[in-house]
């Protein structure tokens, strides 16, 4: 488990830093309910976290 | 568990000092009590309180989501509870929550919880670890 771990997560630093770089995947974000509305933070911030989630 | 373990030290460090913002999608895909809770999530944001309310409701999700949990944590984030009545039982935003169920499985979404940062979906192995990231991208951005 642990060494996996270390495989995976320089890669994956790796591709989330190419991401913030290249302004991430924003656009692949969906839009049927306007995003605004359920977000906290300010707009300029450079990192955004989107969290799909069940309330159940 | 994003919710109670992983989004309050987050907003706290991230949020609220700039650093990032956070965005909830919904996902509904435990049952109709599952659909219900988001459908009266979009109602909670017409009277701009989507957050309060998303807080409430998970401090009741381990007593499952009936009406009068669903109820009762509107009457917690302050909303008019007429109002809210009315939203929910008129399935207002049902349209636009499958069509935002149909957008996340074209993202590959197929569980909860499901987490992109900047795009790019991220592990929730501990909370710490994802902090760990957080930071790590924020010293990037010079943050």
């Amino acid at each position: 488990m642990g060494r996996r771990r270390l495989a995976w997560g320089p890669l994956l630093l790796v591709c989330l830093l190419a991401a913030a770089c290249n302004g991430g995947a924003e656009s692949e974000e969906p839009a049927a309910i306007p995003t605004a509305r359920n977000t906290l933070g300010s707009a300029e911030a450079p990192l955004h976290v989107v969290h799909w989630g069940d309330f159940q | 568990m994003f919710a109670t373990q992983f989004e309050p030290p987050f907003v706290e460090e991230f949020v609220q000092t700039g650093i990032a913002r956070f965005t909830f999608r919904h996902f509904p895909h435990l049952g109709p009590a599952s659909e219900e809770a988001a459908l009266a999530a979009e109602c909670a944001a017409d009277q701009a309180a989507f957050f309060p309310y998303h807080d409430a409701l998970f401090e009741r999700q381990a007593q499952g989501l009936s009406r009068a949990e669903v109820d009762g944590a509107a009457r917690a984030a302050g909303l008019d509870l007429e109002l809210f009545s009315d939203c929910l039982d008129s399935r207002i935003h049902q349209d636009a929550l499958a069509a935002e169920i149909e957008e996340a499985r074209r993202l590959g979404v197929a569980s909860t919880p499901f987490v992109l940062v900047n795009g790019v979906r991220v592990p929730l192995s501990t909370a710490e670890e994802f902090l760990a990231l957080l930071r790590a991208l924020a010293a990037q951005a010079g943050n």
